[in-house]
């Protein structure tokens, strides 16, 4: 009788920590479960006047599609208007200069997210566009990307955000980055955030299969930095 | 012996544990090809939709199913099974669910 009621303050007690240990287990390895951009929106004002580019470069489509299910919804509540374009063909490059003009025509602010190995030709057509001082951030996954910042701000953007390494695991940090740029946090905060969060898994990550040396290597080749105004913020 | 065993509660629950996640996983694998198997702007929305639906099914399902068979290891069985079925069954089955139910939390932009 005892150990029956023993047994049963066990399992009571024993189940929640036990869930709620793996639930910590998983945001650890992920991210807290809810973005708080709902919280904040009301900071971040109505998305009227300020647009989004999104452009997903040839990539098997098991990433093409995680790229879309992760950027669109996050994005869509929080800008009067989303583009998301995804390459099929090289030709499709042409339909992002295409929806950059409309884009930098119909809106005051627009944001360009390019999820690509390199941003070089994107940055050529870009050139061309007119009011092209409408761009405010330019992001880009591209591997050693960092180094053409000042080209892009150069060319009208407010701030770009890039890696600088050659073996960047930039994926990792676009997660972070855009779920605390939609939350209303400044350029520089988003940024140090979601290098630090970014540090801690790719740290471990790379620990476990290569030790200190690669774990140190990829950190640092992946962590983003900014070039142009840092204090940019997605409203207000 | 054997049928008693079998009969124990705690041991069906696991069954039900190891029916979920396998059936949730394949037919999770099933959708998510038929989504992105032809490239992603092939993937009609419908696909897509059903898949991340099935997220979401499959991983509450699977975590209900998980905390029962914990809950019911910890009430009847032995230290060994506990340590057994926990460690090897319901943990990385709430794990998987978990993560399905992320999936499906990030396509509504949570």
């Amino acid at each position: 009788m005892t150990e029956g009621r023993d047994r049963r303050r066990l399992a009571l007690i024993g189940t929640p920590i036990w869930a709620v240990l793996v639930l910590g287990f998983i945001v650890m390895l992920g991210d807290r479960p809810l973005s708080f951009a709902g919280r904040t929106a009301s900071d971040i004002g109505a998305p009227t006047g300020r647009a989004a580019l999104v452009y997903r470069d040839r990539e098997n489509a098991f990433f093409q599609w995680g790229t879309r299910i992760y950027t669109e919804p996050l994005l869509t509540p929080h800008y009067a208007k989303v583009v998301y374009i995804t390459e099929r063909q090289r030709s499709d490059r042409a339909r992002v200069f295409e929806a950059a003009g409309a884009l930098l025509r119909d809106y005051a602010e627009v944001d360009v997210f390019l999820a690509v190995h390199g941003e070089r030709a994107l940055r050529r057509g870009f050139k061309m566009l007119p009011h092209r001082e409408r761009l405010r951030l330019v992001y880009s996954t591209g591997c050693a990307d960092a180094r053409y910042g000042a080209a892009w701000t150069a060319l009208g953007a407010d701030a770009f955000v890039g890696h600088d390494g050659r073996m960047s695991v930039s994926p990792l940090f676009y997660v972070y980055f855009l779920r605390r740029w939609i939350e209303g946090h400044p350029l520089a905060e988003a940024v140090q955030q979601a290098n630090a969060q970014m540090k801690t898994r790719l740290w471990w990550g790379a620990w476990l299969v290569g030790g200190d040396a690669l774990g140190e290597a990829l950190v640092s080749q992946t962590t983003a930095r900014i070039v142009g105004d840092a204090q940019q913020r997605i409203g207000r | 012996m054997t049928r008693r065993y079998v009969m124990r509660g705690y041991v069906w629950w696991c069954w039900a544990v190891v029916i979920v996640q396998v059936a949730g996983v394949l037919t999770l694998r099933h959708l998510y090809s038929s989504a992105f198997g032809e490239g992603v702007m092939a993937a009609p929305e419908g696909v897509v939709g059903t898949a991340m639906t099935w997220s979401a099914v499959f991983g509450l399902t699977g975590g209900v199913t998980a905390i029962g068979a914990t809950w019911h290891l910890l009430r009847r069985a032995s230290t060994a099974e506990i340590v057994i079925g926990i460690g090897c069954l319901t943990t990385p089955a709430l794990v998987i669910s978990g993560f399905a139910c992320m999936v499906w939390g990030v396509s509504l932009g949570w």
